[in-house]
């Protein structure tokens, strides 16, 4: 059964920030989703969404020794994933118009402006208990409705609604925890 | 508390009337209203629930290894002393020049090679530059033993069944190899250990593969 990811703990921050390769390991395992779902958002690749991925850590190690190990290393993390499919983007447009040299290589599909708000939402259903996780996945990602999520995960249609709100309650809670923040 | 039920609700797709009418009269909800619409189709985005394969983590962990950590990192460093700083800004016009000359362009693009069971402990980083009429690689090999007399390793591109061979090298370090064509079309880029002979089939002996 998946877990719930774990935010990763100060001491492993600052291990990655004194070059530990260690630590990258872990970091990857808490934020390579998150960052999988920016890449793969943007670029709409599963291949090239990987590449950037492996970019996007590879950047991060170059990087470790200016990162500050007491700040959340998920913004700076979604950053360097951007910038990772932004470059990947870029590669691909060279390669697809080599003739066409008027082309815009600073114009970025929509599908870029929508990155930021997945990150947040994936990391909020990556820290979720498993189960809420499996019916919010359940009814978006496969579209089955409470009573087909019922028999899917093989319990009683009560149980998923409560886990349905709880697992809601926790994303609406993230929506107005980011107001807060920006505001 | 009744803004969180209402904006629960209206989340999960079941807002009653209750929860409508509050959503459109309470100005804390209305100014939320398109954060939740986002929410919810974000939700249904295939993007938000992929996962990349798991063998990325151990190219990650293996694309670092060859990489000191900080290399990006090129942060001029504080001269306290003018005749230091005299020094130092000649060493700096000497070394700028040093690097302008020699230092190769941005690769476009790197992919780590994990070793196979054939050679665990090794791994490359290639470096790939997409030039006219092909791709100059760039492998830094690291913990692969070198080649038994008589033999070789040797680095080939692949597209299904399509094999292109890059070249041939015989040991751990930089290596350095050109091949007609490009990895976008031949993505997956693996190291046999071939016998020098008249044969030109593979050995199938596999020690490095961006695949594995």
């Amino acid at each position: 059964m998946p877990k719930s990811t774990r935010p990763v703990s100060s001491r492993t921050l600052r291990r990655f920030a004194a070059g530990d390769p260690e630590a990258v390991r872990e970091i990857y395992e808490r934020y390579s989703k998150a960052v999988f779902t920016v890449t793969y958002s943007a670029l709409r690749d599963r291949s090239l969404a990987e590449e950037a991925v492996q970019a996007t850590f590879l950047q991060a190690w170059r990087a470790s020794s200016r990162f500050d190990a007491e700040r959340d290393p998920g913004p700076w993390l979604y950053a360097i994933a951007r910038r990772a499919a932004v470059d990947v983007h870029r590669r691909e447009r060279r390669h697809q118009s080599r003739e066409a040299f008027d082309t815009d290589m600073a114009a970025l599909p929509e599908t870029f402006e929508q990155t930021w708000e997945a990150w947040q939402i994936r990391q909020a259903i990556d820290e979720m208990p498993p189960d809420q996780r499996d019916v919010i996945k359940t009814t978006y990602f496969l579209g089955l409705t409470q009573e087909e999520t019922a028999r899917k995960l093989g319990v009683a249609l009560g149980t998923v609604k409560s886990r349905s709100h709880r697992a809601h309650q926790r994303l609406a809670a993230m929506l107005a925890h980011l107001d807060e923040a920006t505001a | 508390m009744r803004c969180d039920r209402a904006r629960t609700r209206y989340l999960a797709g079941d807002a009653g009337d209750d929860e409508l009418r509050h959503l459109q009269s309470c100005p804390s909800c209305r100014a939320e209203q398109t954060a939740l619409d986002t929410t919810r189709r974000t939700l249904a985005d295939p993007a938000i629930w992929a996962e990349p394969a798991p063998h990325i983590a151990d190219l990650v962990v293996a694309s670092i290894s060859g990489v000191p950590p900080g290399a990006g990192d090129s942060q001029p460093r504080r001269v306290a002393r003018w005749a230091g700083l005299v020094a130092v800004a000649a060493a700096i016009v000497i070394a700028v020049g040093v690097v302008l000359v020699q230092r190769p362009p941005q690769p476009d693009w790197e992919v780590a090679m994990p070793g196979t069971d054939a050679a665990p402990g090794s791994t490359a980083l290639v470096k790939g530059w997409n030039e006219k009429g092909g791709t100059r690689l760039l492998l830094n090999v690291t913990g692969l033993p070198d080649a038994p007399p008589g033999s070789v390793y040797e680095l080939w591109l692949t597209r299904d069944a399509v094999h292109v061979s890059a070249g041939t090298f015989t040991s751990a370090g930089d290596v350095e190899l050109w091949v007609g064509v490009s990895r976008r079309d031949y993505p997956r880029l693996w190291v046999t250990l071939e016998p020098v002979d008249e044969d030109e089939s593979l050995s199938g002996i596999n020690v490095m593969d961006t695949g594995y």
